[in-house]
């Protein structure tokens, strides 16, 4: 089985500065790239904006695969394979879950991602998955 | 990679991280670093045996590391022995050294069982300016 380094995406600039930390590591480990985009859940009553939710949800795995098209396009610059694996619910511990899978040596995300007040050091998804992450995992900055 | 720092404890978890970055580390240089913490002396203790205290300390580290890099052997490494704060002095020696990657051990010798994140390698990810790698 190959093994492979996730590498978490979220549009973000520093997502990017993963995939560029991480390419020589994949080298040198002859790993690919996993690299995972999370949609967050959309929080509104269904009852009520039961089509809102679709549109949203619709827009949300667009804008997924265009982020991770980018992702993808950087890796292969830089010389590496790459997967794509489009996941929703809460981000860490999607990838947390992920990294299970045996083949899954490590994992790497940005320090902080969009959600990002410039004045915290570490964002909360990567302060959550240093905590539960069953793989190193690299934190980007 | 050109520098590799790796915060060390003495645990085994900490001797991982160390594997791991040497894995890691292709022809980069890796630097082990141990921090002594300030001995927590009893209020009655006499303060002139401080120094014996921290010279024993930072010969015990000394001895902790280079066991370690002779157990890492043929890579060369280089052991650094600091007084401190371990985060805090962890991550201000990868400053100085320009380190391109930072690797800690999740969980050390201290701590309570059931935190899965050690205090150091916690506030280490919150403090380091630079890239930091979690090793299990």
């Amino acid at each position: 089985m190959m093994k492979t380094i996730v590498v978490a995406v979220d549009g973000s600039q520093k997502a990017l500065d993963g995939v560029r930390f991480v390419a020589p590591v994949a080298k040198g480990q002859g790993a690919r790239l996993e690299l995972v985009y999370v949609s967050p859940p959309v929080l509104l009553p269904p009852s009520v904006y039961a089509d809102a939710i679709a549109k949203i949800e619709e827009a949300e795995k667009a804008h997924g695969d265009e982020v991770l098209g980018k992702a993808a396009a950087l890796a292969t610059e830089l010389g590496v394979d790459s997967d794509r694996v489009r996941l929703s619910g809460a981000p860490a511990e999607a990838i947390a879950d992920l990294a299970k899978a045996e083949r899954v040596w490590a994992v790497a995300i940005g320090a902080h991602g969009h959600n990002a007040l410039t004045r915290v050091m570490l964002g909360s998804v990567a302060d959550r998955l240093a905590h539960i992450c069953p793989k190193p995992v690299f934190i980007i900055r | 990679m050109r520098q590799l720092v790796v915060a060390v404890d003495g645990s085994e978890v900490s001797a991982r991280a160390a594997r791991f970055a040497l894995q890691l580390a292709g022809g980069a240089k890796v630097t082990l670093v141990h921090v002594c913490p300030p001995p927590g002396l009893p209020t009655d203790e006499p303060f002139d045996q401080l120094p014996a205290l921290l010279d024993a300390q930072r010969s015990s580290a000394r001895r902790m590391l280079a066991a370690l890099a002779s157990s890492l052997a043929p890579a060369s490494v280089e052991v650094v022995v600091r007084d401190g704060s371990a985060a805090e002095e962890v991550a201000d020696l990868a400053d100085a050294l320009e380190a391109d990657l930072v690797v800690v051990g999740r969980k050390g010798r201290g701590g309570v069982a059931r935190m899965l994140l050690g205090s150091v390698a916690d506030r280490l990810v919150h403090i380091c300016r630079r890239p930091v790698l979690v090793v299990q």
